[in-house]
């Protein structure tokens, strides 16, 4: 072979690595709809909201009607591998870095660690620890945890998980706001197609259901009123009536892995790959999305999976349920799908779980895949009469032979992550 | 003086089984801080939830515990003797 044609078949086998699929080894989750599949899948395609109402007390302050949605989750009896108290984000991080590892039957034993990453996103990370500390601080209790610094930093839970599972490749932070898990699992596959690693741990989290943090964001106005005969009904995405989110807290994770080291240590053959990943920023305001960054970011991930608009089947939107957000968003999906791909979006049911929304969401779009159906938009009656889309509304709609579902994750920053996921069998 | 049966001691045995994950069996009176297999930071997190249990303080100059040799049945002595004062109160369940 001359030099010329093994420059050429190298390059060529590089182009098919940059671009090749990814394959999900396992899920796992802490969310307000639950910790198994089939908790999560029941209100999914259901549209049943975990969204409650709770009153904010702070003194001096007026009551706060929130809307939040908690998870069923009890993290005072874990500990850290070095046996110190975690953040509740960290905890949740960690149970489902564990569920999905034991799905992906990953033999932390076997498989070369230096080659296994953790690639986590969190919007605020400790936030909820920090609050709780200061104010025993400035209470009663006037003086500091030795642990504060490691339980708040924005790394605790990649470092947690690092020490965990042992990994050696790499451990990443990833902070952008709501994006941050998006972000996080699409830097991932960049890393094992590049060959850097063959295995990572992957996902995103946050707990911030702590006074001083859902004050902080109820002064945002971002924050939906619960209404009082049905405050599960307080997030309505798309809706002509919408009223922006509740917050949310959980946590997801997947285990992403090259098909070849998956073929070389004999895994089952996986159901889902991420084949395609694109982020951009809007460049443009801290707070308001702006349609063209968004376009430009949803056209790039289908190239990056090599797809046309219209092989996608499902569009998991970011759906805030914010008057500005969502109408950015149908204006994006608009321009660059048209009206023929059905929208759903999730945080009506699970709130809005900012750093691990990505994640979370990524998860109910392989759901869609799994079941060939597509979940409704909770809450949505009558969507905004300036959105020309086809939103799932009401009950879940069958989706016979779906092959490719994108999900969205538009962050304050103006960073925009998308993941297109899609069927194994298809590559 | 706390033997392994007073209330005191059990207590924290409990707070170190139950919070540090430490077998019950390597917890005894004559063990020393120091050996307990908990690095520093852990081992001041472990102060603190004795503190939480006993609803008191104890002064640095009492006990630090990175300082080596001061041993479970010196820390029991610490507790009570700040505890005296208040000798009504009843130390919060341990693993709470």
């Amino acid at each position: 072979m001359s030099s010329g044609a093994a420059h050429a078949v190298l390059a060529a086998s590089a182009t098919r690595a940059a671009s090749a699929p990814v394959r999900v080894s396992g899920i796992g989750f802490v969310t307000p709809i639950g910790r198994t599949i089939e908790a999560f899948d029941e209100a999914l395609f259901a549209g049943r909201s975990a969204v409650r109402a709770q009153t904010l007390e702070i003194e001096g302050m007026d009551p706060m009607a929130l809307a939040v949605a908690a998870c069923d989750f009890d993290s005072n009896g874990m500990r850290s591998t070095s046996r110190l108290p975690l953040d509740r984000g960290t905890a949740m991080a960690l149970a489902a870095a564990q569920d999905a590892a034991l799905e992906a039957k990953i033999d932390l034993d076997t498989i070369d660690r230096d080659r296994l990453g953790i690639f986590w996103g969190s919007g605020l990370a400790g936030a909820g620890t920090f609050d709780n500390t200061t104010s025993a601080l400035y209470g009663e209790q006037r003086r500091m945890r030795p642990t504060t610094v490691l339980t708040v930093m924005p790394n605790a839970a990649v470092a947690e998980l690092a020490l965990h599972f042992g990994a050696r490749g790499s451990a990443i932070a990833y902070a952008c706001a709501c994006a941050s898990s998006a972000v996080a699992v699409g830097e991932a596959m960049r890393a094992i197609r590049g060959g850097w690693i063959d295995v990572a741990i992957v996902g995103g989290h946050d707990a911030m259901l702590t006074p001083g943090v859902m004050a902080s964001w109820n002064a945002m106005r971002v924050m939906a009123p619960p209404p009082a005969d049905a405050p599960s009904s307080a997030c309505r995405p798309f809706s002509g009536d919408r009223a922006g989110f509740a917050i949310g807290e959980g946590a997801a994770a997947l285990v992403l892995e090259s098909e070849a080291h998956a073929a070389a240590r004999g895994a089952e053959a996986a159901p889902f790959v991420l084949a395609g990943y694109a982020t951009n920023c809007d460049g443009t305001h801290i707070t308001n999305p702006d349609t063209a960054g968004q376009v430009r970011v949803m056209r790039a991930a289908l190239r990056d999976a090599g797809i046309e608009a219209s092989d996608v089947g499902h569009i998991n939107a970011h759906g805030t349920a914010t008057s500005a957000g969502d109408a950015a968003e149908a204006a994006s999906i608009r321009e660059v799908f048209g009206r023929a791909t059905p929208v759903s979006a999730t945080k009506a049911i699970h709130g809005h779980v900012l750093g691990g929304g990505g994640a979370i969401e990524l998860i109910a779009a392989l759901r869609a895949l799994a079941r060939e159906a597509l979940p409704p938009i909770a809450n949505l009656q009558t969507p905004d009469a300036t959105f020309d889309l086809d939103f799932v509304q009401g009950e879940a709609r069958e989706a016979k032979g779906i092959r490719y579902a994108l999900s969205n994750s538009f962050a304050f920053g103006g960073t925009n992550a998308v993941i297109v996921a899609g069927r194994a069998c298809e590559r | 003086m706390s033997s392994s049966a007073s209330p005191t001691f059990n207590s924290i045995a409990a707070i170190l089984e139950t919070d540090f994950r430490i077998e019950r069996s390597a917890i005894s009176p004559a063990t020393a801080l120091s050996d307990l297999g908990l690095d520093s930071l852990a081992l001041m997190e472990f102060v603190f939830a004795v503190e939480d249990a006993f609803h008191l303080r104890i002064p640095e100059d009492r006990l630090d515990p990175r300082e080596a040799g001061i041993t479970l049945e010196r820390l029991c002595d610490v507790i009570d003797a700040e505890s005296a004062p208040a000798a009504a109160v009843q130390p919060a369940e341990a693993a709470a």
